[in-house]
């Protein structure tokens, strides 16, 4: 058994990575069932737009987790609506606050933020946030990712995330300590726009934004910690044994170990076998073989499955079961 | 007699340490505009091309940044006299 795909410290969290196409759905789901049959409660998440989860298990699927099988619950998150929600509750706050909105103009702002780009990202990685602050009803949490380049990007948010906040906080601070120091000389500051006087705040504990700050801060800083961590966090890849999806897999590495998002396990999809050397696939197979040469010099010491070309497509439980514990080793 | 030149120095004196005070923090005060100034600049760098922090921060502190906002704008808006208002603050005339 791969003990890094079974829970450890609390719940495990598996993100499974590759090119479009690959297979990452079918590797997600086959790990899942498998896991779920070993009395793991598992729930597997399709966070990528081009939703396939629910082929794949045959059912149609919503945002809240649907029970599959016993232990094994799946969702798929509508990023769309996700962001859509977001906004109209930010626009709802907004208007709230800024009653005197013509002061200042706000709306144009506001509409500028709504294709503001990266939002996906960051709506991604927000969804992710909510499932990782329940992750202890479950044991494992397995995340079939979009394709690579978004979820990369999504993976390096919280650090980046983190950097931002750390310098807007010091500015804050400066702000606040600026503040006191005039206000301390000429009795508290009042500010007023429209018809409304505030006094401004000169204490960290007294400053909204400084306390927002830090709150966005404090939840980003528990993904980041989840996701670093090798006894929480393990990562999939999955390639075809073909050259592009090899360059990908070694982007992927290269990103994570800057991250240090832990990469434990390369699942290699519809690798071809014969028993009879075959005359039209023998261009083929010599590329394949030099594909996995290549892949054994670029990955020494991680760990590799090989799932071969079935026949027929692998769909349905019991294919699933099978695959899944190709990859679980037992 | 005595009693009214007395009240005049000292009226005299609060005079000058208002004027000490306003002339102390004057200094400060411009900082301290800047640094709102800056602040919201940076969250809202993405409409002046300026790389942007995490939106879903923005979003989550632009209802708290009336007064930040309120100094952007203005800045924006007299940024022709900035040079004036350096100029008052260093006395060159």
């Amino acid at each position: 058994m791969r003990e890094y795909l079974l829970p450890k410290k609390g719940y495990r969290v598996v993100f499974v990575l590759g090119k479009g196409g690959v297979g990452k759905t079918t590797t997600s789901a086959s790990i899942s069932v498998a896991l779920a049959e070993r009395g793991y409660k598992t729930l597997v998440v399709s966070l990528d737009p081009a939703h396939n989860l629910g082929d794949v298990f045959r059912t149609k699927l919503g945002d809240k987790p649907k029970k599959i099988l016993e232990n094994l619950y799946a969702s798929e998150l509508d990023m769309e609506k996700l962001i859509r929600g977001y906004l109209e509750h930010l626009e709802k706050t907004l208007k709230h606050t800024y009653r005197y909105l013509t002061v200042i103009n706000l709306e144009k702002y506001f509409e500028v933020l709504k294709y503001s780009p990266g939002i996906e990202e960051y709506a991604t990685l927000e969804a992710i946030r909510e499932i990782l602050e329940d992750g202890d009803e479950w044991d494992v949490i397995v995340f079939d990712t979009p394709p690579t380049g978004l979820t990369l990007r999504v993976l390096a948010l919280p650090k980046i995330s983190l950097i931002w906040t750390d310098k807007l906080i010091e500015i804050r601070r400066k702000i606040l300590e600026k503040r006191a120091a005039v206000s301390n000389i000429k009795g508290p500051l009042r500010f007023r726009v429209g018809d409304e006087e505030v006094e401004l705040p000169t204490e960290e504990e007294k400053d909204e934004v400084m306390k927002e700050l830090k709150r966005y801060r404090k939840e980003i800083e528990f993904v980041e910690r989840v996701i670093t961590d090798p006894e929480k966090t393990s990562v999939i890849a999955v390639m075809n044994p073909e050259a592009l999806p090899l360059y990908e897999t070694i982007r992927i590495r290269d990103t994570l170990k800057r991250f240090r998002i832990p990469f434990r396990l390369i699942v290699i999809n519809k690798v071809i076998e014969v028993s009879a050397e075959v005359p039209e696939l023998k261009i083929r197979l010599r590329a394949q073989m030099e594909v996995l040469k290549r892949l054994k010099e670029e990955f020494p010491g991680l760990d590799v499955v090989k799932i071969p070309m079935f026949a027929e497509e692998p769909r349905g439980i019991e294919w699933l079961r099978r695959i899944g514990g190709m990859i679980l080793g037992d | 007699m005595v009693k009214r030149i007395l009240e005049d120095i000292r009226s005299f004196l609060r005079g000058v340490e208002e004027s000490l005070r306003e002339q102390s923090t004057e200094y400060i005060e411009f900082e301290l505009r800047e640094l709102e100034n800056v602040f919201a600049l940076l969250l809202m760098g993405s409409f002046v091309g300026l790389p942007s922090p995490p939106s879903t921060l923005t979003m989550r502190l632009l209802p708290l940044m009336t007064r930040e906002l309120y100094v952007m704008q203005r800045r924006a808006e007299e940024m022709d006299d900035i040079l004036g208002e350096l100029a008052g603050l260093f006395d060159i005339t």
